[in-house]
């Protein structure tokens, strides 16, 4: 069976930076997959290039078996995307957000209302559903971009740093659709800064440092090299070399 | 996988886009508010301030100052009129001083009207003499200008006392010194000139106004959907950028068009509210009447709106998604709307008529339009240039909007430089229904330009520019540019009955179908013999021999045409269309291309059964030789029985039997290349 996530040899370049030099890795289903990097790693950029949002500079990815270049519809249809900075349209209501992005996948609108109705229990949404986003708080606001993301039930998800500016309160609804996601089959591949939540979700972590994956491992086995997690971060940046300018090799 | 727009995907982000924009209390202040408030408020304004002014100047006394003794006459004149005043009776101010004596005065306000005589004036007077007075006024200053209105109205009138006492006492009728009178009256009827007037302005106003109201929501849609973090998100939901700008863009069309219609409903309602009041209050039809409303005035004013709507739409939408967000959207949009301005604005000149050069100049031809129309002088046969120019200006820049939301670089450029506009201007197009279309459009406004400024040259050599330059040439930079040869199948049939049928197809369908739908064209609109007439004097070729004509009339457009009609745009129709789709599309724009109503129909089914030719055998070299022949037997059968040809022009009962024999064969035809379209 195809990965849930295939990176293979992804490079991306900005200009003439590179921001990712070949990374490669595999995210399987029923797996949450941590990315953990400083800021300006990649990390963004990567999940870009896996979401078919971003197109490589070389290399390729996939979704399912599906190369996301290739045929990017088909590859999106079974994918959710969220990051922690994207809103929502303020003027509409957290139903009609929902109902919008469910259409665009394509769903019927017998199905659509049933997945709405789902989400909304899931997530807890009765209070505030037909509030136009603009009025949310930004938990609130977080939690109904969350229920945009399940709505399809998409058998992969891709998240960037879905818990950023979030309280514990908010924070803990995205910690628990991913772990009950990963309980459902899912294939998780998210970006975080903060450590508690790569130990309490993760199932394997990935290192990225300067736009290279340096390590990837669960947490025991990286841990095991000596340290936190943070040090170990620290230790690779600083020995990492400076990132690849345009004379890197194509 | 289908790569074509899904009409429901582009419903959804239309459906979705229209509620957004209509919550924005922006959008709906610029689209329903200003309008509905600033027509009325203006012409209050105006007209209280027209009152106001009238009033004032009837109570305000003329002061009257003279630089030099004044004949008897004229003082006791002015002493004789209530609304006129002497302040300085007389005075010694010589020649050369008097202009700057005059100002001195008129400044300080000592008098509004100066007046000097010549110092032979009063003699003059008594005799038979001219009086030279001189009159000095500021016309920057109505109290001035009225006044010294009213001494020129008392001088012309003491002027005619005195001449009828002095014709009296030569014992002269007046009548005899005015042995003709002349009165000038003007035909136009109230509407009429009320349509002159609204032509002057409104189609500049119906203008700003579509443009003002795309501007928000062209905004909001690109650059505020980057600038909020919105896109990252949608970019993730299984939508093509294409079938995103089409909503978008319908979105934004539709408000314009709203905003248009609006604006020329509550001009109207103004104006006649406006003139209702006029009549009420002083019975004096101060306001001309609205332009009588006919339907061709009422249709064409709709569909020129809504050309207005797409133009303005597409050259918003494409600013606006080069823009990283909302300020650096405003910053863009401002002088492109000053650009977009700039044709309107020397279309509006009153000298200005559509002609076909100005119709092929987006929006300058739509607004010349909607002036013909408010003059009732507005045709459906230029109308077709306006439009086909419009249309394809518009793909043309949506097929750009597509292309810049379809690179990353452009969409995420808040996060680095803003998109690189000469890879995106330069880089050759996807293959499908956009870059056909672009190519169709290309091809109109060339076509309709060139042959403009064509006119003047010799038919062969405009026959040969617009053929090998314009077709021929259009077509080859396609495809080099497109990189796809295969889009010129120039190798042998695969058909053995390829070259008979394009023989049979050449010779037969000119007589059989095009003659036949000639008639029935002809039956449902009038007109269609003058346009011919109009073709036939452009194209003079009578001194010309007869196989020179035939290679520019018959084997130059047949390859140029085929390589651009059934080479490029069939080609690239048939990437993401299916094959009948494609054929007719095609057909469509082919018989748009040759610019003329009447001729559409009969070029669109020639087109077809090329297209049929073209596909089933998988070559271009049939429907060359098909084509050329089609064209050859109408420029033989023209120059050796013209009168025949005439005759076939008209529709008669004699060689009905003949034609029906011969449609019936021609879709016999078809169907035989029908049953084998398709790719095996």
């Amino acid at each position: 069976m195809a990965a849930g996530i295939l990176a293979d040899r992804v490079r991306h370049r900005y200009g003439d930076h590179w921001a990712l030099d070949g990374v490669s890795f595999e995210v399987h289903t029923g797996e949450v997959f941590g990315l953990l990097g400083p800021n300006g790693a990649g990390k963004t950029t990567l999940l870009r290039v896996l979401s078919g949002i971003l197109a490589p500079t070389s290399g390729h990815a996939e979704i399912l078996g599906i190369d996301v270049r290739a045929d990017p519809l088909e590859a999106k249809r079974h994918l959710g995307f969220l990051s922690g900075d994207t809103a929502l349209y303020g003027r509409l209501t957290v139903r009609e957000v929902l109902a919008y992005f469910g259409r665009l996948h394509d769903l019927d609108e017998e199905t659509l209302e049933d997945r709405i109705a789902f989400v909304t229990e899931d997530l807890q949404l009765q209070p505030f559903i037909d509030q136009r986003t603009a009025q949310l708080s930004s938990g609130q606001r977080q939690r109904a971009n969350l229920a945009r993301a399940f709505l399809t039930d998409p058998p992969v998800l891709i998240l960037d740093e879905p818990t950023v500016g979030l309280d514990v309160i908010s924070g803990r609804f995205v910690v628990d659709a991913i772990a009950s996601a990963r309980a459902r089959g899912k294939a998780v591949l998210f970006s975080t800064h903060i450590m508690s939540e790569v130990e309490a979700l993760c199932d394997r972590v990935g290192l990225l440092v300067r736009g290279r994956l340096m390590r990837i491992g669960t947490h025991a086995e990286l841990i095991a090299e000596g340290g936190t997690m943070a040090e170990l971060i620290v230790r690779l940046h600083d020995e990492a070399p400076a990132p690849l300018h345009d004379e890197a090799p194509k | 996988m289908s790569r074509r727009p899904r009409a429901g995907v582009v419903g959804t982000v239309y459906r979705k886009e229209i509620i957004d924009t209509l919550r924005d209390r922006r959008t709906l202040a610029t689209m329903v508010l200003v309008p509905m408030v600033t027509y009325p408020l203006m012409l209050i304004v105006a007209s209280e301030a027209a009152l106001v002014e009238r009033e004032a100047a009837k109570n305000r006394t003329g002061t009257v100052a003279a630089l030099t003794a004044i004949p008897r006459p004229i003082i006791e004149a002015v002493e004789g009129d209530p609304s006129l005043r002497w302040t300085i009776r007389t005075g010694t101010t010589a020649p050369a001083d008097r202009i700057a004596h005059a100002r001195h005065i008129i400044d300080s306000s000592a008098a509004l009207v100066v007046i000097a005589a010549s110092s032979t004036a009063a003699p003059a007077l008594d005799g038979l003499g001219t009086a030279r007075i001189a009159l000095f006024y500021d016309e920057t200053e109505p109290g001035s200008r009225d006044a010294a209105e009213r001494i020129e109205d008392l001088l012309d009138k003491t002027a005619d006392r005195i001449r009828g006492e002095r014709l009296a006492r030569m014992g002269v009728t007046k009548e005899s010194l005015h042995p003709i009178l002349r009165s000038t009256l003007s035909i136009a009827t109230r509407s009429e000139v009320g349509g002159e007037l609204a032509s002057r302005f409104l189609p500049m106003l119906i203008l700003v106004f579509i443009a003002i109201s795309c501007f928000y929501p062209a905004i909001e849609l690109t650059a505020g959907e980057k600038e909020r973090g919105t896109l990252a998100t949608l970019l993730t939901a299984p939508v093509h950028a294409a079938e995103l700008v089409a909503g978008k863009y319908l979105a934004v069309v539709t408000i314009g068009t709203l905003a248009g219609l609006l604006n020329v409903v509550v001009m109207t309602l103004t104006v006649m509210r406006a003139m209702a009041g006029v009549s009420e209050h002083t019975g004096r039809g101060e306001i001309s009447a609205l332009p009588q409303p006919t339907p061709t005035m009422i249709i064409g004013l709709l569909i020129a709106v809504l050309l207005v709507a797409a133009l303005v739409g597409a050259v918003m939408i494409v600013a606006a998604t080069f823009a990283r967000s909302f300020r650096d959207a405003n910053n863009l949009l401002t002088p492109v709307l000053l650009v977009v301005m700039m044709p309107a604005f020397l279309a509006s000149f009153p000298s200005a008529e559509l002609d076909a050069r100005w119709a092929a100049v987006p929006i300058a031809g739509v607004v010349l339009w909607m002036k013909a129309l408010l003059l009732g002088r507005g045709t459906w046969d230029v109308a077709v240039g306006v439009i086909g120019a419009s249309i394809g200006a518009s793909v043309l820049l949506l097929g750009l909007a597509t292309r810049i939301f379809g690179d990353e670089r452009a969409l995420f450029a808040s996060e680095g430089r803003r998109a690189d506009a000469r890879t995106l201007f330069l880089g050759a197009p996807d293959l499908g229904p956009g870059s056909a279309l672009a190519f169709a459009s290309m091809l109109f406004i060339g076509n309709y330009f060139l042959s403009a400024f064509l006119l003047q040259a010799h038919p062969l050599v405009a026959v040969a520019i617009l053929q090998i330059g314009l077709h021929f040439g259009l077509s080859y930079a396609f495809v080099r540019w497109t990189k796809a040869p295969d889009l010129w199948p120039l190798g042998r049939p695969w058909m053995k009955e390829a070259y008979p049928a394009a023989i049979l197809f050449g010779l037969l369908t000119w007589v059989g179908v095009s003659i036949p739908l000639a008639w029935i064209v002809g039956m449902l609109v009038p007109g269609q013999d003058a346009a011919a007439k109009a073709l036939e004097s452009q194209l003079d070729l009578s001194g010309v021999p007869l196989p020179l004509v035939l290679i520019a009339l018959a084997v130059l457009p047949a390859i140029a045409e085929e390589l651009a009609f059934r080479g490029v745009v069939l080609g690239a129709l048939r990437r993401r269309m299916s094959t009948t789709g494609a054929l007719v599309l095609q057909a469509i724009l082919f018989g748009l291309l040759h610019g003329s109503l009447f001729r559409l129909l009969p070029t669109a089914v020639l087109g077809l059964f090329l297209g049929l030719l073209a596909v089933r055998s998988r070559s271009l070299w049939p429907s060359i030789v098909a084509h050329a022949l089609n064209n050859a037997v109408l420029v033989t059968l023209d120059r050796l029985a013209p009168e025949a040809i005439a005759g076939l022009g008209t529709p008669s009962a004699a060689p009905l039997p003949v034609f029906i024999g011969l449609m019936g064969l021609a879709i016999v035809l078809a169907r035989r290349l029908t049953d084998q379209v398709g790719d095996p």
